[in-house]
């Protein structure tokens, strides 16, 4: 090895501490990139690949009847590969014990797999022989409830019980996140499932002869989509089209595309941070030792070493940095990917997962991180190049003493302690070591509200929309709309407090060429369950003319209180209508219409009626209402309002553990900041310190007024940490709202003190691992050392 | 008597910027140095011999004149050109020592020779300063004597052509400042190299072979000694 190499191990050695706080920060920002980057790529490729293998749909239509002909008609367009019509209808089953809930069942051809939408088997096989009562359950359908083949699921079809003996437990891409609405936005496996039958048996039982009420389609590559949609749609306006799907707006893909979506941001965003740390870090740790080493410098440049050779050589400490915290780091973090690509396996029960090593990821991110340090390390060593070897042999000139602005000020500074005064002073003499301290405390504080926010956020979102918004105990679906008397029945099940009937509609609104769907929502006069705020968050009355519209809803389209929109129901053959808007509403998930219960009646034309009604039940008495709920004539399901909460709360543990995690993360990025501008600190001061020392100070006394320098800085940045964390929240929780339901940028005055308490607390442990630094002050060495 | 001479200076000047004033650190010298001759330059403490040396050495250039070095004007050299010349023909000895604190007594040496072409044998060179037994010892357990001396034998076995010490016994005390003139004079004396001594200390000049004296930048004497004593017998 040769001697500067020597050299420059034996430095990293002295200042491994400097050496280990750089590199770890390097290393936690390659294992998040790594980590996110990997599993990033791995989940696209399988859903391809699982899309691709499986058949999952181009495109979908639903109509009130489709027959076999148009089906035929559309498999004969241009530009579709695969047509097939089936039968997907909504029904209520006997889960046994009190239990009722809503399954879709699902029509698969009697024979043969279906050509778009495959399933897989995890067990069993397909269809065979002439039984009709079989079925294929969904994977996480079957195990929320321990079923097996040979098992069997008892469905409500037209109030009569359906038994379905189980064939086979299978997944499928259409079902990734098996939801029933886009308004339930949890997957609750146990509330909701997915039941395929034999196409015969759906005939038979759900009507619709040898048609379908679904069109599922698959286009060949590189087809003008939107033109064969346009004809699809036309033939199958006649059967009573009611809306077209495309694959981006699937339910399940949608779900599926913001979780990758969030990795991919991931995998960009905290990385970034991360290194712009680390490299601003490495370049006030490099410019501190050029500038110690200056005549060291001079020397070798005396002897004839080069200036590409001396510049090497303190790049070359930036580049062990990078590498030393790139290569552990990305190997991690490829491990960590592949864990979190299980872990996707798992809750998407994708049975083609394409688990790969990328190894270009280590390539990726040990290029990344040189880059990086690279940068630091070069704009500071650079200085190297104009040492001349005479100049260096002189003395530095010391940083002259100026007044700063505040001694101006007499009546503050007189008051000021002369500790306080040095220490203020400071900051201001080296006024880039400051900013650097000051932003990556700042970067620190942004990073732990990013990361802490969400806990708020989804706190304040599920209180909103679960305990706020909504004040009913029970959601009850009709099988059928019916008459508004018939559900006020309900009053009569016992242990029941209140009841409002409800008509929910999907609809079409449509303002000139903008149209969303969404579902329209009828409640009764001063309605007590749903609880309507305004963006401000001001109460808001259901109005007796127009629709209450959810802002999200309202921006869409691009509509104001008070314009009039083109309203079509999805059922059979309705006109559009013209609805004035009433007011925009704050909803934080499923975003829907609201209007009056009899003016929606009327405006379907049908008078008042309902599709289902909202309940109140007495505290404690929820099996047995569920179950008496369930026996009322005509309840087709009986959701509970809590249950979405509880789903949610589920989902809370993990994320809880991945902000553990973070905040961890967030403390050593803190810690190394501070813990470097302090080493450096202490090393500009060496000789002012020990000057100190020499003067009569304890060693209290001069750690206190590095201490004192640091706790100042630290309280200069709270300010900008927040505005710069609030504004990367809000940019984070843009990236993070989906169509289904909006984040908000909400921070609880408790989370703000977690965070001022983690940025002193790292500044105390940063304080405390410098002691040795401190307290290692040869007086007598030190002043006498040129160099100091 | 032409072919041996190893440095001439023509007219050399340097002047330095401060700010709006120009200082002259160094106003037209002319003279030469022949090979193996031990040149003390004396002047106090901003007389211009440290802007001299570092000029001769190649680590600064010079404002105006003309630097022959073996023949060949090295004024004109860029900075790549001074780079390959400090590193073949001169070998510095500072007063301050400047050895790395992380490297060891020879392998402080060998920063120097891992970059020559004809290095000599660092064993050797170690042992005839007198610190075969300390090679392995980090500067911080050494003595300054002892740093001196790695300093002169880092110097000497990249096998220059001169050697050119400044204030090399400045930071050391009387006996051992006479142990380093004597040690670099031996060199002079037994390997032929050229000796440039930089001082401001009178009876060094009792060693030399010539002295230039100089005083605000100026040349104010330059003088034979025909009969240099030995180091032993300086006394200050």
């Amino acid at each position: 090895m040769s001697k500067l190499n020597k050299m420059l191990f034996r430095e990293i050695k002295n200042g491994k501490g400097q050496f280990i706080a750089a590199a770890a920060v390097i290393f936690i920002g390659i294992v998040i990139f790594s980590a996110s980057y990997m599993s990033y790529r791995n989940l696209t490729n399988t859903l391809h690949f699982y899309y691709e293998e499986y058949k999952f749909l181009d495109y979908y239509a639903e109509a009130q009847y489709i027959s076999p002909a148009a089906v035929k008609e559309v498999q004969a367009l241009d530009g579709v590969k695969k047509a097939m019509g089936r039968i997907s209808v909504d029904v209520g089953a006997d889960m046994g014990v009190d239990k009722r809930i809503t399954v879709r069942l699902v029509s698969l051809p009697d024979n043969k797999p279906p050509a778009v939408n495959d399933i897989f088997f995890v067990s069993g096989r397909y269809f065979s022989g002439k039984l009709q009562n079989v079925c294929l359950v969904m994977q996480k359908f079957a195990e929320a409830y321990n079923m097996e083949e040979g098992d069997s699921i008892k469905a409500i079809i037209n109030n009569q019980i359906h038994e379905f003996k189980v064939d086979g437990i299978v997944g499928s891409p259409e079902f990734i996140y098996a939801m029933k609405s886009a308004s339930n936005f949890t997957v609750s496996n146990d509330e909701f499932g997915i039941v395929y039958i034999k196409e015969s048996a759906a005939h038979s039982l759900l009507g619709y002869e040898n048609g379908y009420n679904q069109l599922h389609v698959i286009f060949e590559e590189g087809t003008d989509t939107k033109a064969v949609i346009g004809k699809i749609e036309n033939i199958l306006k006649p059967y009573g089209f009611k809306n077209g799907i495309e694959r981006k707006d699937q339910l399940s893909h949608t779900m599926i595309n913001a979780e990758i979506k969030q990795q991919e941001s991931m995998a960009y965003m905290f990385p970034v941070l991360f290194l712009t740390v680390a490299a601003m870090v490495i370049y006030f740790m490099q410019r501190r030792l050029i500038s110690n080493q200056r005549t060291l410098i001079g020397v070798m440049k005396a002897f004839g070493y080069t200036n590409g050779r001396i510049l090497w050589h303190y790049v070359q400490n930036s580049l062990l940095i990078s590498v030393v915290g790139a290569i552990p780091g990305s190997i991690l973090g490829i491990y960590l990917g592949i864990a979190m690509t299980s872990m996707y396996k798992d809750v998407f029960t994708i049975p083609v997962m394409q688990i790969r090593i990328y190894w270009d990821i280590l390539f990726i991110c040990i290029s990344l991180s040189m880059g990086f340090c690279l940068v630091a390390g070069y704009s500071a060593a650079k200085r190297v190049l104009g040492i001349q070897p005479a100049q260096a042999m002189r003395a530095k000139v010391p940083k002259a003493g100026k007044r700063i602005l505040m001694e101006r000020i007499p009546l503050i500074w007189n008051r000021i302690s002369f500790g306080w005064k040095m220490s203020i002073r400071n900051i201001f003499r080296s006024r880039q070591r400051s900013l650097f301290t000051l932003v990556g405390v700042v970067f620190t504080i942004m990073f732990f509200m990013v990361t802490l926010f969400f806990l708020d956020a989804f706190n304040h979102f599920l209180t909103k929309q679960f305990l706020e918004f909504q004040r009913h105990d029970y959601k009850v679906v009709f099988s059928k709309p019916s008459s508004y008397q018939d559900a006020l029945e309900l009053t009569h099940v016992e242990g029941i407090k209140k009841v409002e009937p409800i008509i929910e509609m999907p609809v079409e609104i449509k303002n000139g060429w903008r149209k969303e769907g969404t579902t329209m929502i009828g409640v009764v006069d001063h309605n007590s369950f749903y609880q309507f705020i305004d963006e401000h968050g001001n109460g808001v009355e259901t109005p007796e003319k127009g629709i209450l519209m959810a802002h999200n809803l309202v921006s869409e389209l691009g509509v104001r209180p008070g314009d009039t929109v083109k309203v079509k129901a999805y059922l059979g053959g309705m006109e559009e209508k013209e609805v004035k808007v009433a007011e925009a509403i704050k909803q934080y998930a499923g975003f829907n219409c609201y209007m009056n219960l009899k003016e929606m009646g009327q405006l379907l034309g049908e008078g008042k009626f309902a599709t289902g009604a909202l309940v109140k039940a007495e505290r404690g008495a929820d099996d047995d209402i569920i179950k008496a709920l369930f026996e009322m004539p005509g309840v087709e399901t009986v959701e509970g309002r809590l249950k979405g909460y509880q789903d949610f709360m589920q989902y809370m543990d993990l994320m809880y553990a991945f902000i553990g995690i973070m905040i961890v993360f967030g403390i050593i990025m803190g810690f190394a900041i501070i813990f470097n501008s302090t080493v450096i600190n202490i090393m500009e001061r060496r000789r002012e310190l020990a000057s100190l020392k020499v003067l009569g100070y304890t060693r209290r006394e001069i750690e206190n007024t590095v201490f004192r320098e640091n706790m100042l800085l630290g309280m200069l940045a709270l300010v900008p940490g927040v505005i710069v964390g609030r504004a990367a929240c809000e940019a984070f929780a843009k990236q993070m709202s989906v169509e289904l339901f909006t984040l908000e940028v909400i921070i609880y005055p408790k989370t703000y003190m977690i965070i001022f308490v983690c940025v002193f607390a790292f500044i105390i442990l940063a304080q405390w691992a410098n002691k040795k630094n401190m307290s290692g002050l040869d007086m007598v060495e030190v002043l006498k050392n040129r160099e100091g | 008597m032409e072919k041996n001479v190893l440095f001439r200076l023509e007219d050399v000047t340097k002047e330095y910027q401060m700010g709006e004033v120009s200082v002259k650190a160094l106003k037209p010298v002319t003279f030469e140095i022949s090979k193996g001759e031990l040149v003390v330059v004396l002047g106090p403490s901003g007389s211009g011999k440290s802007t001299l040396l570092n000029i001769m050495g190649g680590m600064d250039t010079a404002t105006g004149g003309r630097i022959y070095f073996d023949g060949t004007d090295i004024s004109a050299y860029n900075d790549r050109q001074l780079t390959v010349f400090r590193r073949s023909r001169i070998g510095f000895v500072f007063q301050f020592y400047n050895l790395m604190p992380s490297l060891t007594a020879k392998e402080n040496v060998e920063l120097a020779t891992e970059i020559s072409a004809n290095a000599l044998n660092i064993d050797e060179v170690l042992e005839q300063v007198g610190l075969k037994d300390r090679a392995n010892h980090f500067p911080a357990q050494m003595s300054g004597g002892e740093q001196q001396r790695v300093a002169i034998a880092r110097a000497v076995a990249k096998n220059p052509d001169v050697l050119m010490c400044d204030e090399p016994t400045g930071a050391l005390d009387y006996t051992t400042g006479i142990k380093v003139l004597a040690l670099l004079r031996h060199i002079n004396r037994t390997t032929g190299k050229t000796l440039l001594v930089i001082t401001h200390n009178q009876p060094i000049c009792e060693m030399a072979d010539r002295v230039i004296k100089m005083r605000s930048g100026n040349i104010v004497e330059i003088t034979e000694n025909k009969n240099p004593i030995d180091p032993s017998e300086i006394v200050w």
